[in-house]
This record gives C-alpha cells, sequence and structure tokens, in this order.
C-alpha cells in the first residue's frame, strides 16, 4: 500500500494580471484572455526560486504528516527550472527542511511531468519497502521571453507530497498509476538556451490532448471505473483551455473538474501544476473521494494516478496553509514590478 | 562583483536553514548568534538551540545604497527582530505594506545573492509578516 501522508503546496504572493502583460505588448486583451482562459498569474520575488518555493512546499506537506524529517529516506524533485543547471535541488531542501543525510534522491527532469513522475518514483519506493516515507516534489517558475506570448501564461509555484505505507496515517491512497508516453518535438529547450521552444504544430492533439487521454483511459479500464463513478480530476493546466476540453473529451463535468482548476488564478506551473490541482482537491475532499490526476509534459509524456481519500482528510487538510489561503492572498504588481521580481533587468 | 568564501558560506548553512543560537544548560539562557560562554552565568556549558523563528519587528531601517551583490534588491527593508523566545537577530524582511515596530513575522528561506552568474546562490533567512 502506498499513501499520500501530508501534502503541502506554495504560490508567491505576487500576481500580474492578464491585461497588465498584455497591454505592454499590444495585444488584444479579450482574445488573449478567451485563449488561456487565464486572468492573473503568480509572480515570484526576486529572491524566490524552485528550491526556496520547494522548502515552503515541503514544509507544509511535513506539518500535515506530522512525522520526523529524519524519518524520510527518499527525496525526488521534478523540475525544469532548477536552480543550478547542475548541483541537485534535492540536497539544499533536504538541508533546510532537516532530513539529516539518511536519504536517497535526486532532480528528474521531464517538462510539465517531472513532478508526477518523482510521485511515481517515491510510490515505487515505498511500496517496495525500500524506504519508510518518500518526499515528492514538484516545482517551476519557469519564463519565456518578455516579448513572447507565452510570457502571458508562465506562474511560478510548488507541490509536495509525502508518501508513506501505513494506510492508518495516509489522507488518501494511490490505488493505480500508470504512464502513457512517446517520443514528439512539441516543446524543447537546449542547454545553452535560457529560453524554450515549442513547435506549434504539435503542441495540442498529438501531445496533450493524445497522451493525456491515453493514459487516462488505460488507467480507467485499468481500475474498472467510469467517469461518473470518480468525483473529481485533475490535469495538467499548460492554460485553462486545455484542461478544460480534455475533461469534456473524456467525458468529466465541470462539476468533477473545478477543485482541481486553478490555473485562471495562477498561471501554468509546469511541473507543480497536476499536483497544486490533486492539492486544491484533497483540501476540498471527503473521506471516500474518488480522485484522478493526470499529468502532461512535453517530449512527451502523462502519469495517471487513481487515489482515494480516506478519514483522515478531513482533519489533516486543516493542518498547514491551504491551496484557497494560497489563492486568495496575493498581491498585485505592475509590469515594470514584475520585470524587477524576475530578474530580467539586466 | 561580490565574491563570498564558499567554505565559509558552507559551515553556515550546512546545519539547516534553521535560525541555531545557544541555550545555557546551567541558567537555560537564550543566546543569538551561537556563544561558547553564558553572559549571565559565566558557565561554559552551552547547547544549540533552535529558535521557531516567529518574532515581532523591534526597529527598522530601508538600504538604498547597498552594498555590492545587493544592487538589484534596492530598496530593500533590514530589520532587528526580537525572537519570541527573547534574542534578537537581524534579517531583511520582505512581503510588507507598511512595516511597523512591534509587527509580528515569521522566518522564511530566500535567496540572499549570488555570486554572479556562474557562481554559487546563497540562501538563507529572511523574515515576512506572519499568517
Ligand atoms: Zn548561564
Amino acid at each position: 500500500m502506498a499513501g499520500i501522508i501530508g501534502y503541502g503546496i506554495y504560490i508567491p504572493l505576487y500576481r500580474i494580471k492578464t491585461e497588465e502583460i498584455a497591454n505592454v505588448w499590444g495585444r488584444d486583451v479579450n482574445m488573449v484572455k478567451s485563449g488561456l482562459l487565464i486572468t492573473e498569474k503568480s509572480v515570484p520575488h526576486y529572491d524566490e526560486d524552485t528550491v526556496t518555493m520547494s522548502i515552503e512546499a515541503s514544509l507544509n506537506a511535513i506539518k500535515r504528516a506530522n512525522i520526523n524529517p529524519k524519518d524520510i529516506g527518499a527525496i525526488y524533485s521534478g523540475s525544469e527550472s532548477p536552480a543550478y543547471a547542475v548541483k541537485p535541488n534535492i540536497t539544499m531542501v533536504a538541508n533546510a527542511i532537516g532530513m539529516g543525510s539518511n536519504y536517497t534522491g535526486a532532480d528528474v527532469e521531464f517538462a510539465c511531468k517531472a513532478g508526477t513522475a518523482a510521485l511515481q518514483m517515491v510510490t515505487g519506493l515505498v511500496k517496495s519497502s525500500m524506504v519508510k516515507f518518500g518526499l515528492a516534489i514538484a516545482t517551476d517558475a519557469a519564463e519565456y521571453s518578455v516579448e513572447n506570448v507565452g510570457d502571458q501564461s508562465t506562474g511560478a509555484g510548488s507541490a509536495a507530497f509525502i508518501i508513506g505505507n501505513n494506510k492508518n496515517e495516509a489522507v488518501a491512497e494511490i490505488v493505480e498509476t500508470l504512464s502513457y508516453s512517446s517520443d514528439i518535438p512539441d516543446f524543447w529547450r537546449r542547454p545553452q538556451m535560457h529560453y524554450p521552444t515549442h513547435a506549434e504544430r504539435f503542441t495540442g492533439e498529438p501531445a496533450y490532448f493524445k497522451h493525456t487521454i491515453m493514459a487516462t483511459k488505460m488507467l480507467m479500464e485499468k481500475i474498472g471505473l467510469k467517469p461518473s463513478d470518480i468525483n473529481h480530476v485533475a490535469f495538467h493546466t499548460p492554460n485553462g483551455k486545455f484542461p478544460t476540453r480534455v475533461a469534456q473529451l473524456l467525458g468529466f463535468t465541470n462539476e468533477q473538474v473545478k477543485h482541481g482548476f486553478v490555473v485562471d488564478r495562477i498561471g501554468n506551473t509546469y511541473s507543480a501544476a497536476t499536483m497544486i490541482g490533486l492539492s486544491s482537491i484533497l483540501d476540498n475532499a471527503k473521506p471516500g473521494d474518488k480522485i484522478i490526476a493526470t499529468s502532461f509534459g512535453s517530449g512527451a509524456g502523462s502519469d495517471a494516478f487513481y487515489i482515494e481519500a480516506t478519514d483522515l482528510i478531513e482533519q489533516k487538510k486543516r493542518l498547514a496553509k491551504t491551496t484557497k489561503e494560497y489563492l486568495d492572498i496575493k498581491k498585485y504588481v505592475d509590469y515594470s514590478t514584475y520585470i524587477k521580481y524576475t530578474n530580467r533587468i539586466e | 562583483m561580490y565574491k563570498s568564501n564558499i567554505v565559509m558560506a558552507w559551515r553556515k548553512t550546512n546545519r539547516g536553514n534553521y535560525i541555531i543560537g545557544s541555550k545555557c544548560k546551567e541558567c537555560h539562557a537564550l543566546f543569538f548568534p551561537s556563544r561558547t560562554r553564558c553572559t549571565k552565568c559565566e558557565s561554559n556549558k552551552l547547547e544549540d538551540y533552535i529558535f521557531n523563528g516567529n518574532g515581532k519587528i523591534f526597529a527598522h531601517s530601508t538600504v538604498f545604497y547597498p552594498p555590492a551583490g545587493l544592487e538589484k534588491q534596492v530598496p530593500y527593508t533590514v530589520a532587528i527582530i526580537k525572537l519570541d523566545e527573547g534574542p534578537k537577530m537581524t534579517a531583511q524582511v520582505v512581503e510588507f505594506d507598511d512595516l511597523k515596530v512591534g509587527m509580528k513575522v515569521q522566518s522564511c528561506v530566500r535567496e540572499l545573492y549570488s555570486d554572479g552568474k556562474s557562481g554559487i546562490i546563497h540562501y538563507g533567512i529572511k523574515f515576512r509578516p506572519s499568517d
């Protein structure tokens, strides 16, 4: 058995409104808004990065898990914007949260699904009893160049999940997980480049939709459940439109989607997106709720999870700052402050 | 460009990004930063003490002319924080609108500065208004 013992997220305090960016670059505000379904996005302060955000999310997860951090034997972090190209985020995070030195781990990369890949790795280590508890982190503060329309959607955030094998400690059981992957050049970044490139032709149908749908369908078939049996779903959210459409194609209703859908208020948090959506669902879940979360990472692949909330969910959700609190407590910045905070003034 | 001593920086952070001071084993006095001898009872039996990270603004000042390495953070605010357990420490404060003496703050880990584009990144304690 593998269960979520604790979970936590972090979203920076600052936001910029979609129109604030669109106006600077002469874009039609309504077109940008209806195209992306994003009204505002989170902005990291100049002294925040994927390490500091991971520390915050992990401390929230530890509060809910109520365990000694030294009992965490594995830490995996998924990101496409780690603090260093070479030197892992995880040792800095483990040090800061007091994990001591008896742990294994690595930083992993698979575009926007690196976080759920970390979650699968940790789940495997816990299920095989190689570690007592494992910490899976998803964290990103990705950037496009300022003039790129992609800069309208890139948000920042982190999610952290502590996995263990004792059902009496779990807020939810990870009942099943599987993946669907293929080689496709939809989005990439070469090592010497600061900003990514994407192939418009491949972004939608053959990449996001195909992988998300295949993984979710394969999972539902394996667990023998229909869309109407599920209480909540979370998908990767590169914008608001893709997850809304993919939910429709798979036969899920707005009611099932709503708690896992936060992209309209924080933007695309890349690796963290699906796991922040899942955290928001857990904040709103009732004992016994059936949850599906399917990520997507360019390159490309999707990890799908079937999760069932336990009786402990009601009590543990209150032990740390909730997704709603992170969404509601915010401060707006103007465009020049945004550029300063994201360290893009040369 | 400011360049730090990597060894010094490692010694500071390798025990976690906690606020670590000392506690006198004889009279239980608390100190920040760490000391090897108690100023209250002169005992030399002190142990590490981890502060809980909560405190109040004791005094603050905003920096407009920064030392090398902090140019792009201007204006930033430095405060003396009276920790809940008693001792005071100095750190930057972030995320406030109108900072007042007595305001409750809590610690967080942030990037303090980095050694240019190729050097190491230094993380450490800052404070922000309490939740
Ligand atoms: Zn003493």
